[in-house]
């Protein structure tokens, strides 16, 4: 079994950040982490004579690579290195093609520079950023031995989906001066000798790539000092202050994208307090599905601001009041107001909007293919499609006739306004008694929405583990209300004078110095949560963190690994024995999980994959901190430094108070029985 | 019913209480009353006739307010398609 690392920089390039390289360190690196083989693989560049030296140096075999930057995402090419000046000219064709971080090649590019790609091993960032996706995936795909994945969890995904290339989990680290932390993330392949061909051999058979040297992929290294973990439930048990919070601050120190519920992260601290976080936490998880039932509303609003009814008022006044004088000054007409196209008015124009509606209603039954034998049992598609070309045609028609009926207009206006500068007689503003019309419409419907969206009623029921989030809308009955609806402080005291004339209302908004455009279609309507619990109440403080913590387990499946701390601090046994152990449970089919307990419930009935055991110790009056591990069902739990405990004790001590306490407790449980 | 008429030679416009009145007294409001009857179909427009309408005030006021007016007319029924598909879906939705 040999353990790699093909993914490995040692030059600052552009799209690094500040690092010195140091051989001291990748030394360091490869004899601790104990890496068989490793690949240099720097980005979009190669230097030959820097690898040389890697290679005399470095305890293991190194391959010759590159990190490309194609237009999709980042790709590793390794060569067999028989061949450096030829490889190192070809990479420094990639270097003149990408001089900016944002550059890339494309495939054609890198099939020219490279020749035959199969003489190289190609590995894709696959489910990792920048993944190679798209057209360049698809044209590559012959050429991919294996695709790059960025944790545990993901390998582990990858590995059980036959569709899927095999994966491959490699540090990506620079081997940095100083490097304080040495990355964890390797492969191990059933290799004989390694040699290129060899190594994509094994790629092509995943049985033959793992995470760990003897368990497959059940474990996972996660310390540098050999600790590994399993790749699905692990507990950490121990006496009180013997490290075990500590290994999961190391754990979320060394991986990225963990999941980390502290202790006492959830519990109820004041009521007030703990209410008003939990409400705030329910609100922002739903505000999309808010945002999406006030979606339409919010399209209304904005169209119904553009309205301006005074405006429209002003006009028709207008347009009333010089057209009276207007008669009154008829015997007294020069030659330019008696012009007949000085009295024109203007083309009404259509948008059209109906018909263009009806065209698309045709297409969609047309191509709709679902229900094809329904629509042709009513009507042949034959005939929709002429009816179709009619309306367009139609359209087309209209759309003619507007374009000349616009022209006219801007000859009517282009002559009036010459005839105005000519004559004393009062001009006739002129009025679009269409739109004036409509608008009137818009704001009455407007009303009747925006009264309508204050009638109180659910407009939200989720069900949530047990318990239901009911989201429901209704009425602002104070100023501040309003406040907390965008979430900024404004005053809303004069707008919610006009709150119960929505149109009214609406331009008072719209003046409001301190809000914006997106968020005015949020103040005519107060949305409000309750969560409650499998009774129909409101639920209670302890409930509250209950939600809660299954919330945050829930979302840990967006994560690559879940730590718990101590979940027991906050709940009682039934809770933990039935919902959070199921759902622990189940989360850790998907990736790892590591619980820190004292609790038997949590510790042994949720039966874990792994048990760690955190001691600590005094020797030579040095504080010591161990961790044994191994399967529940192992004799002994084992440490790095070969120190052997008993299973069954550790088991026993750590969840049941020791063997006579827990005899003790059976014999009471054995009394009250019978 | 008319909404406007000529009248002799007099031009007239219907108002709310059902009285006609000539067409040089026409008001803001008294046009809205009429374009509201133009959109219900409730009320016809007799046609500009600068034969019958001897005012040349009423001429101009009457040849204008029908002009208008009967462009209404000519777009009622786009306008009532257009109305009641107005916000259509999110009425339904809300209401």
């Amino acid at each position: 079994m040999k353990k790699i690392d093909l993914h490995i920089h040692t030059v600052r390039t552009a799209i690094d950040s500040e690092f010195k390289f140091s051989i001291d360190d990748f030394k360091r690196y490869v004899t601790d982490l104990e890496i068989d083989v490793a690949a240099v693989t720097n980005h979009n560049f190669f230097d030959s004579s820097q690898f040389r030296m890697i290679q005399q140096e470095i305890p293991a075999q190194v391959f010759p690579g590159i990190e490309i930057s194609l237009l999709s995402g980042h790709l590793l090419l390794i060569s067999d290195g028989a061949d450096l000046a030829s490889f190192e000219a070809k990479c420094a064709q990639v270097s003149s093609k990408i001089p900016k971080t944002t550059d890339s090649i494309t495939v054609e590019e890198l099939k020219s520079i490279f020749g035959d790609l199969s003489d190289y091993l190609l590995i894709p960032h696959y489910d990792k950023s920048p993944a190679v996706k798209g057209t360049d995936f698809t044209d590559l795909l012959p050429y991919f031995s294996a695709g790059e994945v960025d944790s545990a969890k993901k390998f582990v995904r990858a590995m059980r989906d036959n569709e899927k290339l095999c994966p491959t989990l490699f540090s990506d680290a620079r081997m940095n001066d100083g490097m304080t932390e040495l990355p964890i993330r390797q492969t191990y392949i059933n290799c004989g000798e390694v040699t290129l061909p060899a190594i994509k051999s094994c790629f092509k058979d995943k049985g033959k790539v793992f995470l760990s040297r003897r368990d497959g992929n059940k474990l996972f290294q996660v310390f540098v000092d050999g600790q590994h973990i399993s790749t699905g439930l692990n507990v950490i048990l121990g006496e009180r202050s013997s490290g075990k919070t500590y290994t999961l601050d190391r754990l979320s120190k060394a991986f990225e994208h963990v999941k980390y519920i502290k202790q006492f992260d959830l519990v109820q601290k004041s009521d007030e307090d703990d209410e008003k976080r939990f409400n705030t936490e329910v609100q922002r998880n739903r505000s999309r599905f808010v945002d999406e039932y006030l979606s339409g509303f919010r399209s209304i609003v904005d169209d119904v601001s553009k309205v301006d009814i005074d405006k429209d008022d002003r006009d028709i006044s207008e347009y009333v009041k010089t057209l009276l004088k207007s008669g009154e000054e008829a015997d007294r007409r020069d030659a330019f107001s008696r012009v007949r196209l000085y009295d024109e008015l203007p083309f009404s124009i259509s948008k059209n909007d109906g018909l263009k509606e009806l065209i698309a209603s045709a297409i969609h039954l047309i191509e709709n293919t679902e229900y094809r034998t329904v629509i042709e049992s009513y009507v042949q598609i034959d005939s929709l499609k002429s009816l179709a070309v009619d309306l367009i045609q139609k359209l087309w028609a209209k759309t003619d006739q507007d374009r000349n009926r616009k022209y006219v207009n801007s000859i009517i206006k282009d002559v009036k306004d010459r005839l105005r500068m000519r004559t004393a007689a009062t001009h006739v503003e002129s009025i679009d008694m269409y739109e004036i019309a409509l608008n009137k419409r818009k704001v009455l419907r407007f009303n009747d929405i925006a009264q309508a969206l204050k009638t109180e009623g659910v407009i939200f029921d989720e069900p949530v583990q047990g318990f239901r989030i009911l989201a429901s809308r209704g009425p602002f009955t104070q100023a501040s209300e309003m406040s907390s609806a965008i979430k900024r402080q404004a005053a809303f005291k004069e707008a919610i004078a006009a709150y119960d004339n929505p149109y009214a209302f609406l331009q008072v908004l719209k003046n409001h110095e301190k809000l914006d455009g997106s968020d005015i279609h949020r103040l005519f309507v107060k949305i409000t949560y309750r969560i409650i619990n499998k009774d129909g109440s409101d639920v209670s403080g302890g409930e509250r963190s209950e939600f809660r913590l299954l919330q945050e387990i829930k979302d840990a499946q967006n994560y690559d690994m879940l730590l718990l701390d101590e979940p027991e601090s906050s709940f009682d046994n039934k809770f933990l024995n039935g919902d959070v152990n199921a759902i622990i449970k189940n989360i850790s089919k998907e990736m790892p999980v590591i619980v820190v307990t004292h609790n038997n419930n949590v510790g042994a009935s949720i039966l874990p994959d792994y048990v760690l055991y955190a001691q600590k110790s005094t020797e030579n009056g040095q504080r010591k901190y161990r961790l044994f591990s191994g399967y529940p069902t192992d004799k002994e739990l084992l440490c790095a430094d070969g120190i052997r405990l008993s299973c069954h004790n550790i088991l026993l001590n750590s969840l049941e108070a020791g063997i006579h306490a827990y005899d003790g407790r059976r014999k009471i449980y054995e009394t009250v029985e019978n | 019913m008319k909404l406007l008429r000529i009248d002799g030679d007099i031009g007239q416009f219907l108002t709310k209480d059902g009285s006609y009145h000539t067409i040089d007294e026409i008001t803001k409001e008294a046009l809205l009353w009429i374009m509201d009857k133009v959109l219900d179909s409730s009320g016809e427009l007799e046609p500009y006739d600068e034969e019958k309408l001897k005012n040349q005030a009423h001429q101009v006021v009457y040849k204008s307010i029908y002009s208008n007016l009967k462009a209404l007319e000519d777009r009622r029924q786009e306008f009532i398609d257009e109305s009641e598909r107005l916000y259509l879906e999110d009425y339904k939705k809300y209401i």
